[in-house]
């Protein structure tokens, strides 16, 4: 489970080539070369994190704002679940102290 | 001057001589040797139609189909496939040479053709809408695309969507449309007219035979097409005919998946398939029948709905 006090963020020196067709994303990674295909949460916080570093706290504040009431019921494990995943696939990272 | 120009004796003379060169859709071709198994009339049948490079002309690409020097040669002829000076592949019995030579083009094409953005892909036109069956090998879009350039549509290709990177359109690349297994007398009784080389049996893919592109789709290899359907077809045994739309993003995927040189060409590969898939009308296609897929495809390309 991440640390919810960690900073993370899309590091700076990561391009990333986006397309949007509807409710679906792909991201392109130029550094890695990797393609990814996102669903509208999953692009709504890589570019919450493309924009600035931030907690996992505040990133779920992030998200409970944007989510209509009565549809955020899981949302606080579906957001731990998508931050495990953008670190995995190296398009966000913690950042150094 | 088309290489159906020459009698097969003065053919020959080149092909043992300074080679025969061949545009072959974007491509200038030379090609030396050949004389194992039946590959000579074979590749005189099957381009016939093909215009020939002076002797003098530079070619992309210069094979030669040649007898390999290690020892096994003494104990069972084979075939070599060298591109300049370079030998990409172990030898072939000298039976499989005409195979041989057709595999060794497409090598040449997803390896070092890079001024293309390249897929894997069967690519028909009408209209000047070009339809893509893109897929992996074994799902039967050559046996699609055979059957349907008997059906009004222009071969662009049965292998390779080459893909202008500045402006999307494809480049026609009408080659013989390589056919396996069943799918060789499934052509010959969908098509009669269809005119068909040698059936070699016993490669690593099973019997292998080769349809003549039609002299039409070789005439205007100059015509580009812009894309318009990208179909991703699957062949299931007994399947009911079903055209299914996909999702622009998951075409992309499979796109950029069957595509040969999107990683080598990294952010312009991302913009070529990005552009391709707003070009498209995107679909799965699953079939076993080929009269039923033949009436779905083409009614795409009248305008007519036969989605599921």
């Amino acid at each position: 489970m991440p640390d919810n006090k960690i900073l993370w963020r899309v590091s700076p020196s990561t391009k990333l080539m986006w397309r949007r067709w509807g409710d679906e994303f792909i991201v392109y990674n130029v550094a890695s070369g990797q393609t990814h295909y996102l669903n509208a949460l999953a692009a709504q916080v890589l570019q919450y994190f493309q924009g600035q570093a931030a907690t996992f706290d505040e990133l779920v504040q992030d998200v409970r704002d944007s989510v209509p009431e009565g549809e955020d019921a899981c949302i606080l494990e579906r957001v731990r679940e998508l931050l495990k995943g953008l670190d995995y696939l190296g398009l966000i990272a913690p950042v150094n102290p | 001057m088309i290489l159906g120009d020459l009698t097969f004796e003065e053919f020959w003379l080149r092909l043992s001589g300074p080679g025969v060169g061949l545009r072959i859709g974007p491509f200038n071709v030379r090609v030396q040797d050949g004389q194992q198994g039946l590959f000579a009339p074979t590749f005189h049948f099957l381009y016939s139609d093909f215009p020939l490079l002076s002797d003098d002309e530079p070619a992309e690409f210069r094979i030669r189909m040649r007898d390999p020097t290690g020892v096994r040669r003494w104990w069972r002829r084979q075939v070599q496939f060298r591109l300049d000076d370079t030998d990409p592949f172990y030898p072939f019995p000298a039976s499989l040479a005409y195979p041989l030579f057709e595999w060794g083009i497409n090598w040449c094409i997803y390896e070092h053709v890079h001024e293309f953005f390249v897929i894997h892909s069967a690519v028909i036109e009408k209209g000047g809408r070009a339809l893509l069956l893109s897929a992996p090998p074994g799902s039967g879009k050559s046996t699609l695309c055979a059957a349907l350039i008997h059906r009004g549509w222009r071969l662009l290709s049965d292998e390779f969507a080459l893909i202008d990177k500045a402006d999307g359109r494809i480049f026609p690349l009408p080659r013989p449309v390589g056919l396996k297994e069943k799918s060789i007398s499934l052509i010959q009784s969908f098509a009669p007219e269809s005119r068909m080389g040698p059936t070699f049996a016993d490669t690593n893919k099973g019997a292998v035979a080769h349809m003549r592109a039609p002299g039409d789709a070789v005439a205007r290899a100059g015509e580009s097409a812009l894309p318009a359907w990208l179909v991703f077809p699957t062949y299931g045994a007994g399947a009911a005919t079903a055209l299914s739309p996909v999702t622009k993003a998951l075409a992309f995927i499979a796109a950029s998946d069957n595509s040969f040189n999107y990683k080598i060409l990294g952010e312009t590969g991302f913009e070529c398939v990005s552009r391709l898939i707003d070009q498209c009308e995107c679909f799965d296609l699953r079939f076993s029948d080929l009269n039923g897929v033949v009436d779905a495809l083409d009614g795409l390309g009248a305008g007519r709905s036969s989605v599921q």
